[in-house]
């Protein structure tokens, strides 16, 4: 799985930058990811819609899978801090950028209107490089810390691009979780950016 | 994302009402391995064929790698700490 997920991203990214690719793939890529977005989701639908376990361990959970994504939001906000600390950047800059939770589409124009174009540039590499990390580590992650750990690591991600790989990694007992902590994140960015960025 | 939400509950759906024959169901799995593999690698050339991101890497490509670590570090200890809880 870690060897389809890496090989296919890097040989993607390779790929891209060379300008081999013909244009008429390229200039249609936002169109491949969008099908290929929906074929994977209803495969994982599919998958979670079957399986018992899935919603069991939501169940199980009871309120408490709420938990999760507040935990994930206070979390990635102190991290990022504390990581922006290092560099000596300004906390409420690095926290924005960690309120982003893989969303580095709606992070990087948030950041360009509200700040300026080079936070909205940093904001988006971040959020790129928080959902490239996720995708690549929740194998191995799964595999030894367990499944929350593994969903954790996603953030707003686990709502779409990277449901179907918490799905495989955790087969499928992991997917409903991973389904509410996206959700309840992609709901907070618009929100919680802001309000971080001009507390 | 309406769309995304609606792909999701249109899978649970046919998922919960059993629609998919159970010889077909290997091809569910299979399906989903095949999706990811052309997602990652079109989002690998999405990333790869932007000049901004290529141009803004040697620049903002530490600290923002530097960033997402500390997000990702700080949601893995959490979980983790939810999960021994959860354990007990």
């Amino acid at each position: 799985m870690t060897l389809l997920i890496v090989g296919s991203i890097l040989a993607g990214i390779l790929a891209g930058a060379s300008g081999l690719l013909p244009h008429s793939y390229v200039g249609r890529v936002e169109a491949v990811i969008e099908v290929a977005l929906l074929l994977v989701l209803v495969m994982a639908g599919i998958d979670v819609g079957r399986k018992r376990e899935a919603w069991e361990a939501l169940r199980r959970l009871g309120w408490r899978a709420l938990l999760l994504p507040a935990g994930v939001a206070v979390f990635s906000v102190a991290g990022a801090m504390l990581a922006g600390a290092l560099v000596r950047m300004p906390l409420r800059e690095a926290g924005a950028v960690g309120a982003g939770f893989g969303w580095y589409s709606l992070t990087g124009i948030l950041l360009t209107r509200i700040h300026s174009a080079e936070l909205g540039a940093l904001g988006f590499l971040a959020n790129v490089a928080r959902e490239l990390i996720a995708i690549v580590s929740m194998p191995a992650l799964a595999r030894t810390l367990g499944g929350l750990p593994a969903v954790s690591t996603g953030g707003a991600t686990t709502m779409d691009v990277t449901l179907p790989i918490v799905t495989r990694v955790t087969r499928g007992e992991m997917t409903a979780v991973a389904l509410l902590q996206g959700t309840c994140l992609t709901l907070l960015v618009p929100v919680l950016l802001p309000l971080i960025l001009h507390w | 994302m309406l769309l995304i939400l609606g792909a999701v509950l249109l899978g649970c759906l046919v998922g919960a009402l059993h629609l998919v024959p159970p010889a077909a169901l290997p091809w569910v799995d299979r399906l989903m391995a095949a999706g990811l593999a052309v997602l990652l690698f079109s989002m690998g050339v999405s990333i790869g064929a932007n000049p901004e991101v290529v141009g803004n890497l040697p620049a903002l490509g530490l600290k923002s790698a530097l960033l997402a670590a500390g997000a990702v570090l700080g949601s893995v200890l959490v979980a983790w700490l939810l999960q021994q809880r959860r354990g007990r």
